[in-house]
Formats: structure tokens, C-alpha cells, sequence
């Protein structure tokens, strides 16, 4: 089977030549079809960095990111991107917002009312499609932003600390529906992420990056069954992924 | 901010402005064989040099620069004042807003003629003017900044128990003082323009008069000489205004 | 610069529609410093040959109405200021796509644009008067340029100043060219964009009258100053509500037509 991401010898160097920024040094990686993976490290490490690489919306100053063998150059159809700030567009109601990128992609007007109206249904925000964004929530929002994309049905989904602006239970059960609908489409998940246990919630793998110039210091598997309860989450690996997660963070934020 | 390395951005910029005074002095020169009255460039610059050494000239200069100072020095008084006093209540605004958008979209010249009737002649109706024409920007901002400032931050201000006194010195003043300032650099523009328009009209001293003037006796060069020393006077007020501007405004990057 | 923009932007945090209790206390305040006003004139405190009695404006209103005098020079202004707002319309758009577009243009030419609609640019005036004589040609000419240069310089800043998380929301979907500008960049861009259009008919009308008033060429400009030269002071007065009320309904109904284009999308 193809590799569905490859990320091979990438860096990412800002600025011009003379005052250079470099903010990734070295990145690859290897995905699979299906596979769930989070991105894990310090703060401004370059997390969404990478993951704009992936979704074509930055380039690499080296190396290269290809999707099924080829390398990405643009956007493509076969990708969806929930952004880390709010994204959503504040003159469209919520409906409106979910049907953003199907209305751009040229579905009907039909095709596009149910889905969006399913997809906010999934992420339980029923009876809010007439409102407006400023009307709701931060975390409500952000799950206006999950419908949005999910609602393209990528083969890809590319997620940016998708549930950071949400409470500790909600994230939670954010969480297992997203496993759900995963496990379901057999999408190809890349989710950054700064929780720990989110990631070890969610993921089959975790890129572990180190901090600025970064480079992803560790993969680390999750061999948990699927689908995991609360307590397979405290089981005796889960906390021995989370023990070792937590001494690379603190050895790379130079906290002892 | 303050550097002034030449970086290739900067370069193009550069060139792009020698470009488009180059391109401005060409369509003046193909104009003048369409308009043969129409000077050209070169026969400008003589003039204005010959023109802007002569002391009744500067005085004239003087003169406007004067009642737009004056003016603008009105506007920013009332135009604040008021602006404070009717943004710290948002009844006030709500009632007094309307009023003064109306006021607001009206070409302000069309009060010329009253001011002439109080004020009579000389420098008075032009400084009124002036006034007018700078009043309406420094109220709007005024009152807008006030109100914003005080919305945004009420919840801090409680919080800590300050003060209304405290609340003015620490949190209104410094709040409004960007958008206030912005406002005065735009009134330069505008009381200048009062005064001039005044003058013209009106013709008695001034650079509106002096414009007046080298009108009606054909000297065509001259007067664009002088119309253009007026505006490079304004818009380099206006660019050292907006210098001063950012440079004390850093923390609000839009 | 983005002073101006949010200055205006600014206006629409406040409600326009206030609520009929403040309508009436608007009225009752207006009508009472008119009649305050009536009222010291009348009693002598001020001078009637300064000011006109509003009562006596308000005649010298009516009558005007049955003049071909008014509603020729209203005619000719209206026309001027119709015509001027469109084509400043016109070019300022096209001119700040294009100044949007090109950010180097754009950064290179600030200065001169945000300098010349703060600057008197109507004092070109007596080019143009050398150029196209004292003439509805001349007036338009001047009202379109002072009109388009605040348009397409708020038409830039609002495009710049769209939350780049939209404009890579775009990217994702691959947007671009007019699409992109449709589906984000105006809706995004609007508030900023009819404060633009707000500042270009203010500069229009600023043009269209200012130079009716100092050319003596037709119109309700040429109006005020004629009758201010025969001394006439009622019938300035009267002139000069006439064209207090012309700036506001086309004010008013740019306004309208604002909230109509934002209920839209
Ligand atoms: N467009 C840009 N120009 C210059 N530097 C940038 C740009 N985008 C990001 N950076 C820099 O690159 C580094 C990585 O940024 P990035 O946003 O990828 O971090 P992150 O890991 O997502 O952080 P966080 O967890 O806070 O979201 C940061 O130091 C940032 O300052
Ligand atoms: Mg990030």
C-alpha cells in the first residue's frame, strides 16, 4: 500500500537571506492510508508550520511533502485544513459557514444543505444554524470549523489543535466522536495537538518534535486497542507513553 | 522603525516614486501641446523659484499658515472637549451621534457665507473656517475612542476599583490618544483647506489670495508653483504627523 | 491612514436606528434651537442682518420652491454630484483592486494618496478652470478624482486589513481571482469599503459645491454665493438648508443601501 504523507528531509527557514529564521531543521515522516496521527511539541516549536507544508499552503524551503507518491504543490481536493485560530467568516451563519466549502467546490444547493445540516448535527450544535459566529462560543465555534471541513469528506484530514479552545470534557468527547467518524471513513488523520492525553487518546502514532530549530525528535507508538475506555487510557502503557512524552517536552523546554 | 537601512524593498518603492514624478512632468509636458496655456514643468520651477524668495510672498505663506493654526487649534479644543464629554455616556451618543453624522456629510464651505456675516472681514472668517472644516473629524474620533475605550475596558476599571479619576488618567487618556492624534493629522489638511477656501473666496491676504491673484493675471506657471508648494507643505505635515504617529503608537499594529 | 478607515468603520458599533423615544428628543432638540434662536433674534440679542430668522427662512424656503431659480440650480447639482459619485465609484474600484494588487504601488504612492485626500486638493481647481473653463465638465472632473482616491485607498486598506486566517481559509479551497473576491475579500472588506465610498461622496460633494460656490458655475453652490453677494441673507440661509438636506438624503440613502448589501451575504 502507498504512503498517503510522506514528509522526507523538510526544513522551513523564514525570513530573508542575511536575517534567515529558520524554524524547522529536519523533518521526516511517513503516514499511512487510515492512520491517525498526532503532532506533539513545545510551543512555537513549528507544529502548524509543518502541518501548512502539508496542506500546500507553505512551501518547503528543502525537501519535499508528497501525498500518495506525489509532491504537494498547492491546496488539493483530497485534503481538508481546521485552522488553529477562529476561521470562521463572520457575515454567514453557521449553516452558511458549514456550507462554505461545498458551495466553493460547486455542489448543489440541496446536496450541500443536508450535509452541512448532518455535519451539524455531528458535532451537536443543532439548532444553531441561523445564528451568526459572534452569537456563539469560543468552543462552539471551533466546532463549527470541524462541520466545515468535514463536510468537504477529504481523504485527508489535517487538524490544528482543533479542540484547544474547549473544555477538558467536551475535548474529551470531541474526541470519540472524531474517533467514530474515523473510524468509519478511513480517513487519514494529521491532528496537532499540546495535550498530552489527547494524543494518546486519539492517536496510532505521535510525532514528537523537538523545540526550535526543530526536528521531530521521536515517533512514538500507541499500541492501545481500539476503541479505547477510560480505562485502557490510565492502563499501565498508557502512562508509560505519557512518563516518556513528558521527559523529552520537559528535557527540550529546559525544565528539569 | 526608526532605521533606515535601504533594504530592496524600500529600493523599489524609491524607484517606483522617481517613476511616478517622471511620468507626472511627461503628462504635463504631452498636456501642454494639447493646452497651449498650459506650462510646463521646467517654466514652473523657474517661476516658483523667481516667486518664493519675494517677503510679500512668504507673508502671505504666513498669513494662511497662521489662521489654519489658529483653526485647527479651535477644532482640536471644541472637538475634543465635546467629544469626551458626550463619549463618556452612551445615552449621549446614541442621542448626539445622528446629530452630528448628519452635520458631518455636509460640504462644510456652504457655511462660508454665515461666517462672513458674523465674523465680517480679514483673518476672523478664515480661522472660523479653518475651524469648522477640522472640527467634525476630531469630535467623531473623540467621541468614538472615548466610547470604545470605555466599553472595552469597564470591566478592568471595576475589577480593580478604580477610581473615576484613576479611570480617566490610566485608561481613557492613553486609549484615546491614538485615534485623537490621527484625527489632528487629518484636521491640518482640512484647516488648511478652510482657510484657503476662505481666502479665495474672500480675497483679501493669504496663499489664496496670492492664487487669486496670479489667476486673473495669467500667470498660469506662477500659480501652479504656488499651488503645488502648498501641497508639498501638506503632505509632508501630514508625513511627519504620521511619523511622530507611529512612533508613539507601536503597540497598536493593525 | 487607518485612523480614517476605523474611524468611520467605527460608526457602525453605534446604532443608526435609535429608538423613536430618541427620535423624538432629537426632533424636540433641533426645533428647540430653532426656536431659542427665533427668539433671540427676534428680542434684538442677535443681529438680523447676521442671522436670518429661522421663521423667515423657513417663508423664503417655501417660496423658493415654486422658483424655476431653485430647481434649475438643483437640478444642475444633483446632476454633478450623480455623475461624479459614479465614476469615482468606477475608477476608485478599479484603482484599488489594482493598489490592493500591487502592495509595492501601493506602499510607494501612500504618502501622495493619503496626503492628497487629507491635503486641499480642491485648490487644483484653478488648473482645471485653465484646463476645462468654469464649466460642468470641470466641476465633475474634480469631484470624480477627489472622490475616487479616498474609495480606492479604503478599498486597499480594507483588503489589507482582512484576517489573514480568511485569506488562508481561501488558499485551502483554491480560490482565487474573483471568486476569491466575492466569496471573501468584498463581504470581508465591507464595513471599511462604504466608510470608503461614504468619505468619497463627502469629497464629491465637497468638490461639487465648494467649486459651484467659488466658480459662480451653476448649481446650489452658485447659488449661496450669488445671493451673498446681493446681500440677499435670507436667501442664503435658504440655500444653504437646501444643500444641508441634499448632503443628508444622499447620505441616508447610502447608508440604506449599505445595510441592504450586508444583509445580504
Ligand atoms: N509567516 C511567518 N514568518 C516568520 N516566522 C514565522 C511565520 N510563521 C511562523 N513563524 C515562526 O515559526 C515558528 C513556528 O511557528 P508555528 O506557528 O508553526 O508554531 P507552533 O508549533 O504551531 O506553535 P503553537 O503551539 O504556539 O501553535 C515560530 O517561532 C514563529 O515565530
Ligand atoms: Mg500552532
Amino acid at each position: 500500500m502507498s504512503v498517503s504523507v510522506s514528509i522526507e528531509n523538510v526544513s522551513k527557514t523564514f525570513g530573508v537571506p542575511g536575517t534567515e529564521f529558520v524554524a524547522i531543521k529536519q523533518a521526516d515522516a511517513q503516514i499511512q492510508p487510515g492512520e491517525f496521527v498526532s503532532i506533539l511539541g513545545p510551543s512555537g516549536c513549528g507544529k502548524s508550520t509543518l502541518l501548512d507544508m502539508v496542506a500546500g499552503l507553505a512551501t518547503p524551503s528543502r525537501g519535499t511533502v508528497s501525498i500518495h507518491g506525489q509532491p504537494v504543490t498547492g491546496p488539493d481536493e483530497r485534503m481538508a485544513m481546521v485552522f488553529q485560530q477562529m476561521s470562521l467568516l463572520p457575515w454567514r451563519t453557521i449553516q452558511a459557514n458549514v456550507e462554505f466549502g461545498l458551495e466553493v467546490r460547486g455542489v448543489g444547493e440541496a446536496q450541500r444543505r443536508r450535509t452541512a445540516r448532518e455535519m451539524i448535527d455531528l458535532v451537536g450544535l443543532n439548532g444553531f444554524e441561523e445564528k451568526y459566529p459572534s452569537q456563539l462560543s469560543g468552543g462552539m465555534n471551533q466546532r463549527v470549523a470541524i462541520a466545515r471541513a468535514l463536510a468537504l469528506d477529504p481523504e485527508i484530514l489535517l487538524m490544528d489543535e482543533p479542540f484547544g479552545a474547549l473544555d477538558e470534557q467536551t475535548r474529551r468527547i470531541m474526541g470519540i466522536e472524531l474517533l467514530r467518524i474515523w473510524d468509519k471513513s478511513g480517513k487519514t488523520i494529521v491532528f496537532v495537538t499540546h495535550s498530552i492525553s489527547e494524543a494518546i487518546q486519539l492517536s496510532d502514532r505521535i510525532l514528537l518534535m523537538s523545540s526550535r530549530p526543530s526536528t521531530i525528535r521521536e515517533i512514538i507508538d500507541v499500541p492501545l486497542a481500539r476503541p479505547r475506555s477510560i480505562e485502557d487510557l490510565s492502563s499501565e502503557t498508557a502512562r508509560d507513553i505519557e512518563l516518556r512524552v513528558w521527559k523529552v517536552l520537559l528535557e527540550e523546554t529546559g525544565a528539569k | 522603525m526608526l532605521q533606515f537601512r535601504v533594504s530592496p524593498n524600500l529600493l523599489s518603492i524609491l524607484l517606483i516614486q522617481a517613476a511616478a514624478l517622471v511620468a507626472a512632468a511627461l503628462a504635463m509636458n504631452a498636456l501642454g501641446g494639447i493646452f497651449p496655456f498650459l506650462p510646463g514643468p521646467t517654466h514652473i520651477v523657474e517661476e516658483g523659484a523667481q516667486l518664493l524668495i519675494r517677503p510679500e510672498i512668504l507673508q502671505d505663506f504666513g498669513v494662511t499658515l497662521l489662521e489654519a493654526s489658529f483653526g485647527l487649534l479651535i477644532a482640536a479644543g471644541i472637538g475634543i472637549s465635546l467629544g469626551l464629554v458626550i463619549g463618556s455616556s452612551a445615552a449621549l451618543v446614541s442621542f448626539a451621534n445622528p446629530l452630528i453624522l448628519a452635520l458631518y456629510s455636509v460640504p462644510k464651505i456652504v457655511f462660508l457665507p454665515i461666517l462672513m456675516l458674523i465674523f465680517g472681514t480679514g483673518m476672523g472668517p478664515k480661522i472660523a473656517n479653518a475651524a469648522v472644516h477640522a472640527a467634525f473629524p476630531i469630535l467623531l474620533n473623540t467621541l468614538v475612542a472615548t466610547r470604545d475605550t470605555t466599553v472595552r475596558h469597564e470591566k478592568l476599571g471595576q475589577s480593580l476599583c478604580m477610581t473615576r479619576l484613576q479611570f480617566a488618567t490610566k485608561i481613557l487618556l492613553p486609549g484615546i490618544v491614538p485615534p485623537v492624534f490621527g484625527a489632528i493629522r487629518l484636521g491640518v489638511g482640512l484647516s488648511f483647506m478652510g482657510a484657503l477656501l476662505a481666502e479665495l473666496f474672500q480675497s483679501e491676504a493669504g496663499v489664496g489670495h496670492l492664487v487669486h491673484d496670479l489667476y486673473n493675471s495669467g500667470n498660469i506657471a506662477g500659480m501652479l508653483a504656488i499651488i503645488l508648494a502648498v501641497l508639498v507643505i501638506i503632505v509632508s505635515l501630514n508625513g511627519i504627523m504620521a511619523a511622530v504617529e507611529n512612533r508613539f503608537s507601536r503597540w497598536r499594529e493593525i | 491612514m487607518a485612523t480614517t478607515g476605523s474611524l468611520l468603520a467605527g460608526h457602525r458599533a453605534f446604532p443608526r436606528n435609535s429608538k423613536r423615544s430618541q427620535k423624538l428628543g432629537q426632533l424636540i432638540f433641533v426645533v428647540g434651537f430653532f426656536l431659542i434662536l427665533e427668539l433671540l433674534v427676534r428680542s434684538g440679542i442677535l443681529n438680523r442682518l447676521i442671522i436670518a430668522e429661522p421663521s423667515r427662512v423657513l417663508l423664503r424656503l417655501w417660496q423658493d420652491l415654486f422658483t424655476q431659480e431653485l430647481w434649475t440650480a438643483f437640478l444642475v447639482t444633483f446632476w454633478e454630484v450623480g455623475v461624479a459619485l459614479v465614476m469615482s465609484l468606477l475608477v476608485g474600484l478599479v484603482g484599488g483592486g489594482l493598489l490592493y494588487h500591487y502592495s509595492t504601488v501601493r506602499k510607494a504612492l501612500q504618502p501622495v494618496l493619503v496626503g492628497f485626500y487629507s491635503a486641499p486638493a480642491i485648490l487644483l481647481y484653478p488648473v482645471f478652470m485653465t484646463l476645462l473653463g468654469p464649466n460642468s465638465l470641470m466641476i465633475i472632473t474634480m469631484a470624480t478624482i477627489m472622490g475616487a482616491v479616498p474609495i480606492s485607498v479604503n478599498l486597499a486598506i480594507g483588503f489589507g486589513g482582512i484576517d489573514p486566517i480568511l485569506l488562508k481559509l481561501g488558499r485551502s479551497l483554491n480560490l482565487r481571482g474573483p471568486r476569491l473576491m466575492g466569496k471573501i475579500l468584498i463581504p470581508a472588506a465591507t464595513p471599511v469599503l462604504f466608510a470608503g465610498f461614504r468619505m468619497g461622496l463627502t469629497f464629491a460633494l465637497i468638490a461639487v459645491i465648494g467649486l459651484e460656490f467659488l466658480t459662480y458655475s451653476g448649481g446650489l453652490g452658485r447659488l449661496i454665493s450669488w445671493r451673498y453677494s446681493i446681500f440677499d441673507s435670507e436667501g442664503v440661509y435658504a440655500a444653504i438648508a437646501i444643500v444641508c438636506c441634499l448632503a443628508m438624503a444622499v447620505n441616508y440613502a447610502l447608508g440604506v443601501m449599505e445595510r441592504r448589501i450586508v444583509n445580504r451575504f
